[in-house]
């Protein structure tokens, strides 16, 4: 309940719960096909098409009410592969230290030297596009930054009493980094998790407008705007609709993220 | 009394102030306007371009920055005019013998090269050596690879005679292509010395070049003083150039753009009725395609009006799955326009076996509407049960694999026997349907080899004939090739086959 009387924390809920109910009802209530040609090029809004029609002339209300499924559910499948590994190299790290730490955190720090956008496009150019590998991309790309944070909140519990007595009593390594360590560190994992949600919806929008993310005809936020954006004086709504999509998601993340944050500053 | 540091903000000199900054303002509009005034004989061009630059005619990749330089350094024997017929340039006259195998021409006397020499036929027998020189492929190789290059001969300064193994008729017209430009004798790249209406002052390749007007160019002096050539690649990024003053033309401009450019005060658009075609090819030689009932089916699948309007907004008229959009000086070819049948496109996929067939369709972000044809094709084969997998490609790995694709979209532009001997013939560098029908070929050496207008007329028509009943491309439309320019400017005219940026001779400022 205390959670509740977060003004960030539920702002930022009814964001991202906002775009994932569009995302996820839109193509139920989509008013026609997204790839069905229903007016001429770049119409503005009428009785067929209540956003007007795109670069192509189909719906642009149906393409937005489409355009969000395989964005949102990628941005928290990448999330999901950047803080399941991001916690487990962090907390590994901190907990036998040593060389397992210099080796995991050089690692980490090699990949931090390159640009999310830079990383994913290697591998793009050099495999070809396909959504569960763009999905792995992404969440390695941003896994490296969840690591980083998450060892540095695990190195203040590994030599607390509860792990030192796990340690002595011999219960099993991975016993100890997901039963004892891992339960104490949620709260900075709640506030990555957010973060990692907006950075992941940017990642994957940004490879879509460059041609790289969800291609074609397959309807997509970033691929609309890409798509739309040399006639934004015509047709705003085509390229505005997405835009605003993506931001309110992204900035729903980050209220989460910085609620979580302010909670855990509370408890401490 | 202490001195009050503190500024003391009248009305006076709020006015003065006012006054003084409006005045400035006033001067330097004044001094811009001034500079552009002395600078306005500059005229300064957007064109996509690389790093790969260069500034041969013949040893380039043909990017648009290539073509745009060389054909306004450069002349050739014929150049082609705002239609597709072809007028002579540096020749005055081609004479053929009585089987076209052997061809004398005669150039035009008192041309002037750049560096003051005078042009003859030294330096034509170099650049057609240059073009045909095996040791270093040239674009313009193949046009005219019917040319021995040890029978071309001297007869004086102003005539050559040309001895082919077999004969040609359009030998003529083939010189208007804008890779068969003439270079002077010990042609330097670094150096370019032509005949052509500007002379080079500098380049920087993927950047920028500078060319000025050649005073003593024979067909008289070219409306601007200096050129400036900037590679821009992003359409955006040409378009705001243009629309910010910061160049007079430029060439890139989407379909979806120009709607918005042609209300715009101050912008013009060159709307050129192209003989660009965007063909889907299917290759002639494996399964699916290679069943002629496949490619007919997916020719009725396809409704042109609507690919037309989508895939290029307008800007371009519907094809009837036959190459040339206008093959001027010949007629129409009367053949009933091919228009979407869903039900018969059914009926020959259950005869061939292929109902609910499924195919990958390859592109690429080349030319404006090749995404969006294929985006609007696939989804029209879907009324008819074929699932059409749309693969957009990078630019380098779509050309890794040119010719290999079983399915995908190309773009072809030229006049219609280069273009057979490009891509429709065994052979053709472009031949991505891989297309070998006995009877068209024989056509086309027929053809080729004939000098009479009205019988090759008749035999291109047979040609297109057999195109659209069993050729391996669905020739859907033919884009429009959309250029915009600053209304400052003056005499730019549409192409069909060129374009006004070739011709830069007849650009001025009004």
């Amino acid at each position: 309940m205390r959670l509740l009387r977060n003004p960030s924390l539920v702002a930022g809920f009814v964001m991202v719960g906002g775009v994932v109910a569009l995302a996820a009802m839109g193509p139920l209530l989509a008013p026609h096909s997204p790839s069905a040609i229903i007016d001429a090029p770049y119409m503005p809004t009428g009785p067929r098409t209540l956003l007007g029609s795109d670069n192509l002339g189909r719906d642009v209300l149906s393409r937005f009410l489409w355009g969000g499924a395989n964005l949102v559910w990628m941005a928290f499948g990448a999330t999901f592969i950047a803080l399941t590994l991001g916690a487990a190299v962090g907390i590994s790290a901190a907990y036998f230290k040593g060389w397992t730490d210099e080796v995991l955190m050089r690692v980490v720090d090699l990949k931090m030297a390159f640009p999310s956008l830079v990383f994913v496009l290697l591998f793009v150019t050099m495999l070809g596009t396909s959504l569960p590998l763009l999905v792995l991309l992404c969440g390695l790309s941003l896994m490296p930054g969840a690591a980083r944070v998450l060892r540095g909140a695990a190195l203040a519990v590994v030599d607390k009493d509860f792990v030192q007595w796990a340690r002595s009593v011999e219960l099993p390594a991975h016993r100890i980094l997901f039963r004892e360590i891992l339960p104490n560190i949620t709260s900075p994992l709640l506030v990555e998790t957010g973060l990692r949600l907006m950075w992941s919806i940017s990642l994957l929008a940004g490879l879509s407008y460059l041609g790289y993310g969800i291609q074609p005809p397959t309807s997509d936020w970033g691929l609309m705007i890409y798509e739309n954006r040399n006639a934004l004086r015509v047709q705003p709504l085509a390229v505005v609709c997405p835009i605003l999509a993506i931001a309110v998601f992204a900035i729903g993340g980050n209220l989460i993220a910085e609620g979580f944050a302010r909670a855990f500053r509370q408890t401490r | 009394m202490t001195k009050d540091n503190r500024l003391n903000v009248t009305r006076r000199t709020m006015l003065l102030g006012t006054a003084a900054v409006l005045g400035s303002a006033a001067l330097t509009g004044l001094s811009t306007g001034m500079a552009r005034a002395q600078d306005g004989d500059v005229l300064r061009l957007a064109v996509t371009g690389s790093n790969a630059d260069s500034l041969d005619p013949h040893r380039t990749q043909g990017q648009l920055t290539d073509i745009v330089r060389f054909t306004n350094l450069f002349d050739g024997l014929c150049e082609f005019n705002p239609d597709t017929s072809v007028a002579n340039v540096l020749a005055e006259s081609f004479t053929p013998n009585e089987d076209a195998t052997v061809w004398t021409v005669k150039l035009v006397s008192g041309v002037k090269t750049h560096a003051g020499g005078d042009f003859g036929a030294d330096d034509v027998i170099y650049s057609v050596k240059r073009i045909l020189d095996p040791a270093n492929p040239t674009k313009g190789g193949s046009l005219i690879g019917f040319i021995d290059a040890e029978k071309v001969e001297k007869v004086d300064d102003l005539t050559i005679r040309f001895t082919l193994a077999t004969p040609y008729g359009p030998f003529r017209e083939i010189w208007a292509n804008r890779y068969l430009r003439m270079v002077t004798q010990d042609f330097d790249p670094a150096a370019p010395v032509g005949t052509g209406p500007f002379k080079f002052l500098s380049f920087a390749p993927g950047q920028e070049s500078m060319f000025e007007r050649f005073d003593d160019y024979f067909r008289g002096k070219a409306g601007v003083a200096k050129v400036q050539i900037t590679n821009i690649s992003d359409e955006t990024a040409s378009i705001n150039a243009l629309r910010g003053g910061q160049v007079d033309m430029a060439y890139k401009i989407p379909f979806a753009e120009a709607r918005i450019l042609e209300a715009e005060p101050g912008i013009k658009l060159l709307n050129n009725p192209s003989g660009m075609s965007l063909p889907l090819y299917m290759r002639t030689d494996i399964a699916p395609f290679n069943d002629v009932r496949v490619r007919q089916a997916f020719r009725l699948i396809a409704d042109r009006d609507m690919m037309v309007r989508a895939a290029l907004a307008g800007y371009g008229e519907v094809g009837n799955d036959m190459q040339g959009r206008s093959i001027a000086p010949c007629g129409p070819t009367e053949v009933e326009q091919r228009k979407q049948d869903i039900e018969a496109a059914k009926k020959l996929l259950e005869e061939a076996g292929q109902s609910g067939l499924s195919v990958e369709l390859a592109t690429v972000n080349g030319t404006s509407g090749m995404v969006e044809c294929a985006q609007v094709f696939a989804e029209q084969a879907k009324a008819a049960g074929v699932t059409v997998k749309v693969n957009v490609l990078e630019e380098a790995a779509y050309l890794a694999n040119y010719g290999e694709w079983a399915f995908g979209v190309d773009f072809l532009n030229d006049t219609y026997l280069p273009l057979v001997a490009r891509s429709l013939v065994p052979g053709g560098s472009f031949n991505n349907t891989h297309w070998d029908d006995a009877e068209f070929n024989a056509l086309f050496a027929e053809a080729s080899a004939s000098s009479d207008e009205a019988k090759r007329c008749e035999i291109i028509s047979k040609m297109r004939m057999i195109e659209h009943e069993r050729g391996g491309n669905i020739i859907w439309g033919f884009a429009n090739i959309l250029n915009a320019y600053s209304d400052r400017l003056q005499g730019l005219e549409t192409y069909v086959v060129d374009s006004a940026f070739y011709h830069l001779r007849k650009v001025s400022f009004v």
